[in-house]
């Protein structure tokens, strides 16, 4: 098992600093809730055009980094830079943000959400959802009350899909998806995004994403224990991700 | 971004406010209604239940207005749709101001209708003069119109410092990470003895400092220009208030949010 040392970590970010192509620094960022350290000193840096997939055990700090990120809640030590910038308006223009739960008002209809979207953001592009919507059978007229959990989730993640955002953070896109669908929201997640775009994507269903990931960050227990290129982790330890992860993270 | 993020406010507040104005009006239309068959005793029986009903529910139309806009406050700024709301590139400030614009507006919608729905229950020729009459015995030789005005102006300016209380009681106790509701009723219930505790200590104040007045409350004469200055320092006191809660509940906000 090989395992990149923090010292790793550091020039490894410190060479994606060196190609000035940064959208997402963390540095020394912790997290307390009460007595428990959640994020224990994160020093994380993400370039930009790339897919990454931010791996862990459930309780590892995965959720708690993305709110983090995207200004949820408040950190306790250190700082959190996107695009150069600190969490404000300006972060949260380019950020399209798709949470583990459902955030939208279940007794609208699919349509106002939309034009609630549009109206928000400038970078959402209305016709792109209407059209992913009706690839997965979604009517527009419906409203989120009278849907499954699944259909709901997938009108989520075609809301944050349509936006031209520079990073887009999805935390468990496909958890309550079914297997057939699975295919289609990655097909969705991969040609929806614009190039020079960013995703971070967090997940446990590693199989099903192993194929797209370009980078891979394991998070265990509030601290970031790998941080490296897919293909690279393949090659060195001569096994899939998803084998790596069930090593790394055995009972 | 105000106009949009108020425009939202009120449709999502509006869920729970029009049924409670249908109410209201259905209930002022049905009094009228029955009101011509009073001498039927059955519905005379009916009628009554009705009054009572719709006079309970005008006592509490604002109570009710105030736990919608607070139920707005909360599920938008610190339960699930605050996921959505707090990632939107829109100011902290303007989600703030839009709560209260929010309750101010829906205050004076709710009065509209309760006005309306009273009127079409039990109006009356002459109506007005009667109310004016009453009025003018209960303040004997003041200016009523002037005291309506005052009394409005602070009624208003009490029921949005309340409403911010709350949410800074709510600001602070879901900045926690666990038992948020619970810290945020005991952040009222501080806020709250606090807030009658310095009202207490001011109407000392005043009425140390300012002798007339006590001499007008003993003889039971109540001069206009010493109610009316009453009532101005008691409403720059809770403006004052209001402020100070608005502030917390930005600071909150904007620096301690912790969202489950």
């Amino acid at each position: 098992m090989v395992k990149v040392s923090y010292k790793n970590q550091f020039t490894y970010n410190f060479i994606m600093r060196g190609m000035n192509n940064l959208l997402l620094e963390c540095k020394n960022v912790c997290k307390n809730y009460g007595r428990k350290e959640v994020l224990k000193d994160i020093n994380l840096s993400l370039s930009k055009g790339k897919i990454i997939g931010l791996l862990g055990k459930n309780g590892s700090g995965k959720t708690t980094l993305i709110k983090a990120i995207n200004g949820l809640l408040s950190i306790d030590n250190g700082q959190i830079l996107i695009d150069g910038k600190e969490i404000g308006i300006e972060t949260k223009k380019i950020i399209s943000y798709l949470p583990e739960r459902n955030y939208l008002n279940i007794h609208r209809k699919v349509k106002d959400i939309i034009d609630y979207f549009a109206d928000f953001y400038e970078d959402f592009d209305k016709d792109k959802a209407y059209k992913l919507l009706a690839d997965l059978d979604i009517r527009a007229e419906d409203k989120l009350a009278t849907m499954s959990k699944g259909m709901r989730e997938k009108v989520q993640l075609v809301l944050v899909m349509s936006r031209q955002a520079k990073l887009y953070i999805l935390d468990e896109p496909m958890g309550g998806v079914d297997p057939a669908t699975r295919d289609y929201i990655l097909d969705t997640i991969l040609s929806g995004f614009n190039n020079g775009a960013t995703i971070l994507m967090s997940t446990h269903l590693i199989s099903d994403i192993e194929r797209v990931l370009d980078e891979v960050v394991f998070i265990d227990n509030g601290k970031i224990t790998r941080c490296e290129s897919a293909d690279k982790l393949r090659k060195s330890t001569g096994k899939s991700i998803d084998e790596v992860f069930r090593e790394d993270f055995k009972c | 971004m105000l106009g949009k993020v108020l425009k939202y406010d009120i449709k999502a507040i509006g869920r729970y406010l029009i049924p409670l104005y249908a109410v209201l009006l259905g209930l002022g239309i049905m009094i009228r209604i029955l009101d011509f068959f009073e001498k039927v005793s059955v519905i005379n029986i009916i009628l009554g239940f009705m009054i009572a009903a719709f006079i309970l529910l005008i006592t509490f139309s604002f109570v009710l207005n105030g736990i919608f806009v607070i139920k707005l406050y909360l599920e938008n700024l610190f339960k699930d749709e605050a996921y959505l709301t707090h990632t939107l590139p829109v100011k902290k400030n303007t989600l703030l101001i839009s709560k209260v614009l929010t309750a101010m507006i829906t205050l004076f919608l709710t009065f509209v209708v309760m006005m309306i729905s009273l009127i079409i229950a039990f109006y009356y020729q002459g109506l007005m003069k009667d109310v004016i009459h009453i009025l003018s015995q209960s303040f004997g030789g003041m200016e009523i119109y002037k005291v309506i005005l005052y009394m409005a102006g602070y009624g208003l300016i009490s029921y949005l410092t309340t409403i911010l209380m709350v949410f800074a009681a709510i600001a602070i106790g879901y900045s926690k990470s666990s038992n948020k509701l619970g810290y945020s009723v005991i952040w009222a219930i501080i806020f709250y003895f606090g807030i009658e505790f310095l009202y207490l200590g001011l109407l000392g104040i005043v009425m140390s400092t300012n002798s007339s007045f006590i001499t007008s409350l003993e003889t039971n004469i109540f001069m206009m220009s010493d109610l009316l200055n009453f009532f101005t320092i008691f409403m720059i006191f809770t403006v004052l208030l209001g402020l100070g809660f608005y502030f917390i509940s930005y600071k909150f906000i904007n620096k301690r949010l912790n969202l489950e």
